[in-house]
């Protein structure tokens, strides 16, 4: 009963706990609550409980410059056994980063952020942000400042981050006023690094390379947006903050009373480009730090806390003028030449040749397009032109023509020209490439014969080439000379092991009769029991002649010749006794050999005693021979 | 011995015909005529792509022909989609051999792209590019079919000119199977492709968020070779042995 209780309980809770935590939740952050004027902070939207959600939507934010820095997950998955109970947890959540930066100083609260789910608004709660002005003082100061404030996409222009400092007051007024500074001051520039540039905007330099030559070895000057150095106790956490000076100049400024006074001033000067028109601001640039403004009796310097910033700098990219724009402009803008190549260089009516145009140099080749050559009146009347295509790298752009010769003669591929805006000179400059030589013949006309594959229409084949559409060869128009053409390999293969076989096969079979045909003692005793018949039915012959002697020489060689041609024994001079030893080594039934013992002494005494003593010889010889016959074929003796 | 010859004569056919064609059935004769129609009334992209469709109809119903690609390689070129020309030429060559028509046409598809790196073996087999698929095939056939004769006349009839021919039917028997078979690994086991997409980017890995591999995207007609497949993207290697990643939407494979 109390596990029942306990089970219910169970089943009830969890669920509810597990519904209770998949209510979806939005919550807000601030990465600092106050802020100086000019200064940056990160906002922090998180979403829990919600699967895949959008990314916030932030209203309300008219004071603030808003930049979304990116967002990543927060998913996690956890499992736990506890005495073999298995219990899962899974957690969906998103973390979504912008980065506010409020255009004027008051205290601001940032509406909560939304969230569609399910078609359903969720909302966060809305957070208090206090942005301080900069203090009023005069002991530094920050400026933006740059050579061209318009220019031409592509066309470089520098920009001075000056920091007025004010000169140390005397005895020490001779010493830079960074070198009394503990901690150094910090400024923070908001596109320093190549990533935080305006879109739009290139550095000319690597912003690390930029940075590395206006570090202070000795530790002296400024901090810069908290970089840091790594050393190798770097490992246990400690990094050194890196000082950044670039040369001082002294300098004459009015200070907070309106007097001439003395500053030294710190120049940072960073080229850029701008890739397309437009316009482009920097952001405010701020410096927080504490900096001496008196000495006290005993000779220590006081010094004040202060915070200022610089305006932020409009750049303005303009487009290309209209005015003056030549037909040939291609959009690019910058400083380039022009390089042009043919191939072949001799050719046919007809017959495609490739027009190559380079254009190399620098500047912007974002909206390049090839030239016109259709346009190009000496080109069009001499070639049929076919449309460009187009490779384009970051100083090159390279434009590659199809064409085909018209006519014949042996004037040189003409001049091509292509525009460009020179941003130095601030108007349009031409370039032209070099007339080529190209000589052109009589187009050939294929016959037949030299058409190695499929004819066109079966039957009707032209004496001439097809003609040509747009540049693509007709079709084959028959239908008869369409064949399946698919190639089985696994049949080639399986045709291919199989005359293999074959050939294998053959060459065994081959042997085999080879053998069987070349071994004469093989062949003799193959040949053995006919043989023996056929003297037998010869002996039956001479005696029913009457021809005794004979037909008992015949029977004795019928017998020894049988067991010789067996044996592979030499017949002519096997003796009874011979015969008789084989039989015994073949283990001849001893009836047998008793027997052929016995039709051996038959036939001497016929040979010698006349007909009386050969009665019956023939008869009992051809059943002697028979038998043996079988008793040596049962032990396969004349294979 | 007759039976030995009979089966030799019927294994020698067998590998003949695994090289021959045959001709289209019906169906398929009136979907090439109705497609040649189309491509000649045709009068906008959209009636080349329906011609190409319907070359693709027969190519579907199992018939490769050089023919079949070449038109419809045309169809396609006019429908201004050259990635995709360039593929259907490319696979025609297979099959038609050194046409010079062909030949025209790819070139002027392929336009002023790199010539691809040839292996060594291409130039060892230097006749390889002017013999197609299918006629490598049957002259192998021929040669082996030819060879194999020879040798089973020598099993029997010994005569020492006999063995020289067969020996050296046997060397030209052996090279033109390598040749087929060299076409048969770049053919049936290499996947070829071509970009059919403009300013497609290759990347360092199969998603959207990798960096790209290349300083510049890759313009339709670029041809690879397929390394991997992973999920919607494929790894290619370039001619130039440069390897990335693209969408599979942005390529057809050959």
């Amino acid at each position: 009963m109390k596990h029942s209780r306990l089970l219910l309980l169970v089943l009830f809770y969890v669920p509810a706990a597990l519904h209770a935590a998949e209510e979806p939740k939005i919550s807000a952050s601030l990465g600092q609550d106050e802020i100086y004027e000019g200064q940056s902070v990160v906002y922090r939207v998180v979403a829990d409980n919600v699967e895949n959600p959008q990314t916030p939507e932030l209203r309300g934010m008219e004071d603030f410059d808003v930049a979304f820095l990116g967002q990543q997950s927060l998913d996690s998955h956890q499992v736990t056994i506890i005495n073999g109970v298995m219990s899962e947890v899974t957690h969906r959540g998103r973390e979504f980063q912008f980065r506010l930066t409020p255009k004027k100083s008051g205290e601001f609260t940032i509406p909560p952020p939304e969230i569609k789910v399910n078609g359903k608004t969720i909302m966060g709660e809305k957070l208090r942000l206090l942005v301080q002005p900069p203090s009023a003082q005069d002991l530094a100061a920050v400026e933006l400042t740059a050579d061209h404030t318009e220019v031409y996409p592509m066309q470089p222009f520098s920009v001075t981050l000056s920091i007025y400092v004010k000169e140390l007051p005397a005895p020490l007024s001779d010493r830079d006023p960074l070198s009394v500074q503990k901690p150094r001051p910090e400024l923070r520039i908001p596109w320093l690094k190549d990533q935080e540039l305006p879109a739009g905007l290139s550095s000319a330099e690597d912003w690390q390379q930029w940075a590395k030559e206006i570090i202070d070895p000795e530790g002296v000057g400024f901090g810069l947006n908290d970089l840091v150095q790594h050393t190798a106790f770097s490992f246990f956490g400690e990094n050194s903050a890196i000082a950044f000076r670039p040369k001082p100049r002294s300098a004459l400024r009015r200070d907070a009373k309106g007097q001439a006074a003395k500053y030294r001033r710190y120049d940072f000067r960073r080229a850029f480009k701008a890739k397309q028109a437009g316009s482009i601001t920097l952001g405010a640039v701020t410096l927080q730090g504490t900096f001496a403004n008196a000495v006290s009796d005993t000779g220590q310097l006081r010094g004040k806390e202060i915070y200022a910033t610089s305006k932020p700098l409009a750049i303005l990219v303009k487009d290309v003028p209209h005015i003056g724009r030549p037909d040939s402009y291609i959009g690019a803008i910058g400083h380039y030449r022009l390089g042009a190549e043919l191939t072949p260089r001799k050719s046919k009516v007809g017959d495609p040749i490739t027009f190559t145009l380079v254009l190399s140099g620098s500047g912007s080749l974002a909206a390049v397009k090839p030239p016109d050559l259709s346009k190009a009146t000496a080109v069009a009347a001499r070639f049929k032109v076919y449309e460009a295509t187009q490779k384009t790298d970051s100083d090159t752009a390279s434009f590659v023509y199809s064409l085909r010769p018209l006519r014949e003669g042996d004037e040189p591929f003409p001049a091509v020209s292509a525009s460009y805006f020179d941003v130095d000179e601030g108007r349009y400059a031409t370039l032209q490439s070099d007339p080529i030589p190209i000589s052109i013949t009589k187009a050939e006309q294929l016959s037949a014969e030299q058409i190695v594959a499929a004819p066109r229409v079966a039957g009707q084949m032209s004496k001439e080439l097809e003609a040509r559409r747009e540049g693509i060869f007709a079709n084959i128009t028959d239908a008869s000379a369409v064949r399946d053409q698919s190639v089985r390999p696994a049949a080639w293969l399986a045709g291919l092991g199989g005359c293999l076989g074959i050939y294998l096969l053959a060459a065994v079979v081959t042997v085999f009769i080879r053998r069987r045909t070349q071994d004469k003692s093989a062949l003799r005793r193959r040949a053995a029991a006919p043989r023996a018949r056929q003297q037998l039915r010869a002996a039956t012959d001479e005696w029913q002649a009457r021809r005794v002697r004979q037909a008992a020489d015949l029977v004795q060689d019928s017998l020894a010749g049988l067991v010789a041609d067996v044996a592979g024994l030499h017949d002519a001079g096997l003796t009874a006794k011979d015969v008789l030893c084989q039989l015994q080594a073949w283990a001849v039934d001893e009836s047998l050999i008793a027997r052929t013992g016995r039709l051996l002494d038959a036939c001497d005494a016929a040979r010698y005693g006349g007909a009386a003593a050969s009665s019956g010889l023939c008869e009992e010889a051809r059943q002697v021979v028979e038998a043996m016959i079988a008793a040596l074929r049962s032990q396969k003796r004349f294979r | 011995m007759i039976k030995t010859i009979r089966l030799l004569q019927l294994f020698c056919c067998l590998l003949l015909l695994s090289g021959c064609g045959k001709p289209l059935d019906l169906d398929s004769v009136r979907i090439f005529q109705e497609a040649e129609r189309t491509f000649a009334q045709a009068k906008s992209p959209e009636d080349y792509l329906k011609a190409a469709a319907m070359y693709q109809e027969i190519l579907d119903h199992g018939y490769c022909s050089g023919a079949v690609l070449y038109n419809q390689g045309n169809a396609l070129m006019r429908a201004g989609q050259r990635g995709r020309a360039i593929a259907a030429y490319r696979q025609a060559r297979r099959y038609m051999g050194p046409d010079p028509f062909l030949e025209a046409n790819l070139a002027y598809a392929v336009g002023g792209q790199p010539p691809r790196h040839r292996p060594l073996i291409e130039y060892l087999l230097f006749w390889q590019d002017w013999i197609s698929y299918p006629a490598k095939f049957q002259l192998t056939a021929c040669g082996v079919g030819i060879t194999l004769a020879l040798a089973v006349a020598a099993l029997f009839v010994d005569r020492w000119w006999l063995t020289r021919v067969m020996l050296a039917g046997l060397a030209l028997s052996l090279v033109l199977i390598v040749s087929a078979g060299y076409d048969w690994y770049r053919y049936a086991w290499n996947v070829h492709g071509v970009i059919v997409q403009t300013q497609t980017i290759v990347r360092k890995g199969n998603a959207e968020s990798y960096e790209p591999a290349l300083t510049t995207a890759l313009e339709e007609g670029a041809e690879f070779e397929l390394v991997e497949r992973r999920s919607d993207w494929m790894l290619i290697r370039l001619p130039s042995e440069q390897e990335g990643w693209v969408p599979d939407r942005a390529a057809v494979l050959y």
